[in-house]
């Protein structure tokens, strides 16, 4: 058991940053519940982020434990049963300003070193 | 989110992966997949559902008590699996844990539990003191102390005395009781509050006022059926009828005056007026009063003493009757352990000490188990398990072993409490107050979890040192590591070490019981009863009328059957507290400190045919000696060695009392003095005590004394062909027919009296001794456990040896050494410790040293004796080994 804690703890880290990011984004649109937020994720980048779900509920629900979002147990408004609904805080609203921050930074630095002519020119 | 919500979380997550996960069917569905693929496809896209499951509990910041969770319930079933082991262990915890929570409860009751007065830490009794000795106060330095002291918010002084209680005016079924005389202040001072009715007034401590009595709660209940009406009702203390005023809770414990040391709380109380002049002057010297005293809030034990101390002082100065009078203010709290507590620590060290050496043993053997599992842990550490995961799941199992184990142990110790509160061992009487409260359930649970964090900690941390890789390839055996071995020899030894000082100490203290019970008394023990009566004064105001009844009840004594002989005295040995001054005819003395003193009695001319005191020169009293007739006496050898050596005591001339010039209020005579003629010599016989040498005795006749010596208080000795206990009714009957209101108490027969006063000793010991063999028990398993592993371990060298052509003693000597040697360095260690602890020791022993040489040789031979037995059935293994099975099994 916890071998396995291990790994993907080590595997996670690298992502880890990104996809809490990339979910309170999308809750930023309004709440949703886990499949939606995999499959937005998945549509928007055009496939190229293939949604894992082991990554993504442990996500979810470390991102309920620090309090940036809350989950409720909800009817769909076009569906006759309830779904798990995500919602962004206060708290997440921030905390996504802050981690964009970051990332652009990131990006930029990153984005320096891989191609500095285009930077000179 | 808290960790109980565990459950609910659960249910939660398998609902939102459920949801989803039929959500994305469905998009399969919609994608084109046929129906009953579409749940396949939808599972494959989801991918491993537990490893989800697993990562996302991770997140949830009470994983690591998840992992706890799993680790406890994967050591009940480690448990399961392996019972034998489980169900020592557990057992072993249980009895070490249980005896340490009994004693626990024990000191709890009469050393740690708060008293339960208000105010309890600020209360102090307060004595006087001579020659370093506690004597009680009088009444008139308790007023001197009141009035001129500055630390002490409230003293009163009070004092307890037998008297034929009865519930009705007229003084029918009276029965002796002790009476409580007390004033106002005493029950101010404690804090205790009258439930019904008010507390005494000042002026009810006025002679022709004190009339009056508070009665407890027990005694309201079991005379008076608790009736509320009962205020203004009459009772009858010795013949003389008091007014019930009040009832008050029983608070006020048997404790509370150590000269009596009662098992019981006093019944009733009235106005502190022992004798009508005891505020004047001349009874300053009238000591053997108690006084409680309040101290003021922040003051200490060391101010109040000083300040007390300081008028002691003045007051020595002041009045020839206090000179070389000191005072000493002790913690009430001190008062309820007595002559318990040394005893009482001594047993909490010898049962930290089994605890300590049951753990060493629980270590030992859960190294051997972790060893014997090196295989698993090396398998779990290959599959990627931490060391800590190891040791943490260890620990975990440690800890539920130890649960079960405290669990027992509590249970145990319940049980042992409850059956030494109802089975009374003697005179003990805090016993009475022992009861399981939150304090010993949090010692217990304590102990518990120090022994398994102690000693679950070490074997964890050794064996969890596992090579993986090498252990899985060649089997266990090839990790026998040498160190491990180590420690188990160091614990084994630290074991023997605590069982020599245990078995010490026990074989120390049985010998005291010992030498205490079969000492030579110098009286007759066998078939010989006491029993005590009062002869009130109202119908026994004068000597005559006491001398009288006496000679007519020693007529009727006589003639019942089985009587052989009958003494009515005022002392009995072994022991009696009564000490008087006196003046040998001749040698005049000028200085008080000067003024001789002797243990002192008065008795009747049966006194020592009766306890069998044999008369070594001149002769005994007689019948003939009489109120008329000159006064006589007899002392002991140790008074003729004492104050005549070197000359004819007999017809030498004492006069009983203080000087007159020096000191003319005696504290038993008086103003009165009576000169005594020697007429013989008695053979030295107890008279301080069991466990102190015969002080210098001289005894008197009552007839031939004044009246304050020849008093209402007599003793009954019964000397008889015939049981003591079966002779009882008939005596009572022969005092019945004289006057059917005095009582007969204290009836017992002098063995029984004699054991009461040794109970203390013998419950030390007998407890000692369950603990030393308990002790002994848990060393033997241990040293079997080491010669065992070194067999196991060392099997194909010891083949080789044989077939190299060893001899098979040199085989069994190879094993068996091992446990001598530590047996002997645990005896070292031992002794050592003993040596250490032998002051301590030394203030419980009587007759014996705490380094008796003969004591320490045997103990130490026997834990020999036991190291050998214990090694003898693994040398008797190895010595039978084939060596061509143990060289084929390479």
């Amino acid at each position: 058991m916890s071998s396995m804690a291990k790994q993907t703890k080590q595997s996670a880290n690298l992502l880890q940053g990104t996809l809490d990011m990339l979910i309170l984004r999308t809750l930023l649109y309004g709440p949703a519940h886990g499949h939606q937020i995999g499959k937005h994720i998945q549509r928007t980048t055009n496939d190229f982020l293939q949604m894992q779900h082991g990554s993504l509920y442990p996500a979810l629900h470390r991102l309920e434990e620090r309090g940036w979002v809350t989950a409720k147990w909800e009817t769909a408004p076009d569906r006759n049963r309830e779904f798990k609904y995500y919602r962004l805080t206060e708290k997440g609203r921030k905390q996504l300003i802050v981690e964009e921050s970051e990332w652009k930074q990131m990006a930029e630095a990153v984005a320096r070193v891989m191609w500095p002519t285009v930077e000179e020119s | 989110m808290n960790w109980w919500q565990i459950r609910k979380r659960n249910a939660d997550l398998e609902r939102e992966l459920a949801s989803d996960l039929e959500l994305e069917e469905q998009e399969q569905r919609e994608n084109g997949i046929p129906a009953y693929e579409a749940r396949y496809a939808a599972l494959r896209a989801f991918g491993n559902h537990a490893l989800i499951r697993e990562q996302t509990h991770e997140t949830w910041t009470w994983a690591p008590f998840e992992r706890f969770l799993g680790d406890i319930r994967y050591a009940f079933r480690q448990m399961r699996k392996s019972p034998g082991f489980t169900a020592v262990v557990v057992l072993v915890l249980a009895m070490a844990i249980g005896a340490n929570a009994s004693v626990f409860s024990v000191l709890n009751a009469v050393v740690l539990r708060p008293l339960e007065f208000q105010n309890a830490s600020r209360l102090v009794e307060i004595t006087s003191v001579k020659n370093g000795k506690p004597v009680g106060t009088s009444a008139p330095d308790v007023k001197d102390f009141a009035a001129q002291n500055r630390t002490f918010e409230k003293m009163a002084v009070y004092d307890e005395w037998r008297k034929n209680v009865s519930a009705s005016p007229g003084g029918e079924n009276a029965q002796e009781l002790m009476v409580g005389l007390a004033p106002r202040e005493l029950f101010e001072t404690l804090g205790v509050r009258p439930l019904l009715g008010r507390l005494f007034t000042a002026e009810e401590g006025l002679a022709g006022r004190n009339h009056v009595t508070l009665i407890t709660e027990s005694f309201w209940r079991t005379r008076f059926q608790r009736d509320p009406k009962i205020l203004g009702r009459a009772l009858a203390i010795n013949d003389q009828p008091y007014t019930i005023v009040g009832v008050i809770p029983d608070e006020i414990p048997g404790w509370i005056n150590a000269s009596y040391n009662q098992v019981r709380g006093l019944a009733l109380w009235e106005p502190f007026l022992p004798m009508p002049g005891v505020w004047s002057e001349q009874s300053r010297s009238g000591r053997g009063y108690g006084a409680i005293g309040l101290l003021k809030p922040g003051v200490n034990i060391a101010e109040a003493q000083a300040d007390l101390a300081r008028i002691a002082h003045n007051l020595s100065v002041a009045y020839p009757a206090d000179q070389d009078i000191g005072v000493e203010v002790i913690p009430l709290e001190n008062m309820r352990s007595g002559d318990l507590k040394p005893l009482l620590l001594l047993l909490m060290g010898a049962v930290g000490l089994i605890l300590l050496i049951a753990c060493s043993n629980l270590a030992a053997l859960l190294l051997a188990r972790n060893t014997a599992r090196q295989r698993e842990f090396a398998m779990r550490k290959a599959l990627g398990a931490g060391r800590a995961a190891l040791v943490q799941q260890l620990l975990a199992e440690m800890l539920v072993l130890s649960a079960v184990g405290s669990g027992l142990g509590l249970a145990l110790a319940w049980g042992t409490t409850r059956a030494l509160r109802l089975s009374d061992p003697g005179q003990l009487p805090q016993l009475l107050e022992l009861t399981l409260d939150w304090r010993v359930v949090v010692f217990t649970l304590a102990a518990g979890l120090a022994t398994c964090l102690f000693f679950g900690m070490a074997p964890a941390l050794v064996s969890t040192r596992v090579d993986a890789a090498g252990v899985l390839k060649d089997g266990a055996r090839s990790s026998s590591g040498t160190p491990r071995q180590d420690f188990r020899r160091m614990l084994v030894t630290a074991q023997i070490a605590l069982s020599l000082m245990l078995l010490v100490g026990a074989g120390l203290l049985i010998q005291t019981l010992e030498r205490l019970e079969h000492q030579d008394f110098g009286f007759r023990i066998d078939h010989l009863m006491h029993g005590e009566l009062y002869l009130p004064p109202a119908q026994y105001p004068t000597p005559q009328s006491i001398n009288a009844f006496c000679d007519r009840l020693t007529e009727r004594l006589r003639a019942v059957p089985g009587v052989r002989a009958a003494s009515i005295t005022e002392i009995y040995p072994p022991s009696d507290r009564w000490r008087e001054m006196f003046s040998i005819e001749g040698r005049p003395v000028s200085r008080l400190q000067d003024i001789p003193s002797t243990v002192f009695g008065v008795v009747d001319a049966n006194y020592l045919r009766t306890t069998g005191i044999s008369v070594v020169r001149g002769r005994d009293f007689s019948e003939s000696d009489g109120e008329k007739t000159l006064p006589v006496a007899i002392v002991n050898q140790a008074f003729v060695k004492k104050f005549y050596p070197d000359e004819e005591p007999i017809g030498r001339r004492i006069e009983v009392g203080a000087p007159k010039s020096l000191l003319p209020d005696d504290e038993w005579m008086g103003s009165e003095r009576v000169t005594v003629t020697i007429a013989g010599v008695m053979r030295d016989n107890l008279d301080q005590g069991l466990a102190q040498p015969v002080a210098p005795q001289l005894i008197g006749l009552f007839r031939q004394m004044p009246p304050p010596v020849n008093s209402g208080f007599k003793d009954l000795l019964v000397w008889s062909d015939i049981a003591p206990q079966a002779l009882e009714p008939s005596i009572e009957r022969q005092l019945h027919v004289l006057d059917p209101r005095i009582p007969l108490s204290d009836a017992e027969s002098m063995s029984e009296y004699l054991g009461d006063m040794t109970a203390v000793q013998r419950f030390t010991s007998m407890i000692l001794s369950c603990f030393a063999g308990l002790g002994l028990a848990l060393v033997l398993i241990g040293i079997y456990g080491v010669a065992a592993y070194l067999v196991a371990q060392r099997t194909q060298e010891i083949g080789i040896r044989l077939a190299l052509g060893a001899p098979r003693s040199a085989v069994v000597w190879l094993v068996s050494s091992q446990g001598l040697r530590m047996a002997l360095a645990g005896i070292a260690i031992g002794l050592a410790g003993i040596v250490l602890a032998s002051r301590s020791l030394a203030s419980l022993l009587y007759g014996i040293s705490a380094l008796d040489p003969v004591t320490l040789a045997s103990a130490s031979v026997a834990l020999i004796a036991i190291a050998l037995a214990a090694s003898a059935l693994p040398a008797h293994r190895a010595a039978r080994i084939d060596p061509m099975q143990a060289l084929r099994s390479e």
